[in-house]
């Protein structure tokens, strides 16, 4: 089952994908991707406009790099501030899936 | 990649991104071009035809028209107008216009009952500017931050 993500979503993946190794554009796509057994599905170009408010707002930082051969790349970094926003948006997250989880629990002892 | 599917979706991308300097602007396209490059390379590994690849990898993108207008809106944010140059800015003629009005009409025996007159107008001549780029500033915070 495919879902759309909504782009709300999308800096909080970002700086999930980016906390484990510096990436380019479409590999920030592909571990999303991959990490969600394909069930998170992005319209990829909405990536660039998220990277560019994270650049903005100092979470992430970037630099054309060249990896062997290849053309060079435009690799994004996560920042100490984006490290430290990571975490305050996956408690956020935690207390909100919690919260709903919650409520749905609830609805299926009364109905279940 | 000369795929015509391909350089008319990047061409739709790059009129949105008008107001970007020519430098961003091709900084930006690059990065679209490799990345819908990496695309297609995967579509066409899974065996699909050249133009296949190509649509496929363009629906997975998104809409191009979209995406550029969000990404000029992005870039138009990092230029967040600030305040306090435009207060320096007023600050500075207003210094300099009461210097040489004071200079101007230097009489000794005057002082100083004589630079109340030439420090209002020193404060008002640059203030119908400062007025002007303040409601500007205004207007584009308020525009940034409906987003």
């Amino acid at each position: 089952m495919g879902r759309e993500l909504p782009r709300g979503d999308l800096p909080a993946l970002i700086l999930a994908v980016l906390d484990d190794a510096p990436a380019h554009g479409y590999a920030i796509a592909r571990t999303i991707e991959r990490r969600s057994d394909g069930v998170l599905q992005l319209r990829e170009g909405s990536l660039y406009p998220a990277l560019r408010a994270l650049e903005q707002q100092g979470l992430v930082s970037s630099a054309w790099e060249t990896a062997g051969a290849g053309p060079a790349r435009k690799v994004y970094t996560l920042t100490d501030a984006g490290r430290g926003s990571l975490v305050e948006r996956a408690n956020d997250w935690d207390a909100y899936a919690a919260a709903v989880a919650a409520v749905l629990g609830k609805r299926r002892v009364s109905y279940g | 990649m000369d795929n015509p599917q391909v350089t008319a979706y990047l061409d739709t991308v790059r009129q949105q991104l008008g107001s970007l300097s020519a430098d961003r602007r091709d900084e930006e396209m690059r990065e679209i071009r490799q990345h819908l490059e990496l695309l297609i390379a995967a579509q066409r590994a899974q065996g699909f035809g050249e133009d296949a690849a190509a649509a496929t990898a363009l629906r997975q993108f998104g809409h191009a028209e979209q995406i550029g207008r969000q990404l000029q809106r992005a870039e138009m944010n990092a230029r967040q107008p600030r305040l306090w140059p435009l207060l320096l800015f007023y600050a500075c003629s207003v210094v300099l216009i009461f210097g040489l009005l004071a200079t101007a009409n230097d009489k000794p025996t005057d002082f100083p009952a004589s630079l109340a007159g030439q420090l209002v107008l020193a404060l008002v001549l640059p203030a119908g500017m400062l007025v002007i780029r303040v409601v500007a500033y205004l207007r584009t915070r308020r525009r940034n931050a409906q987003g």
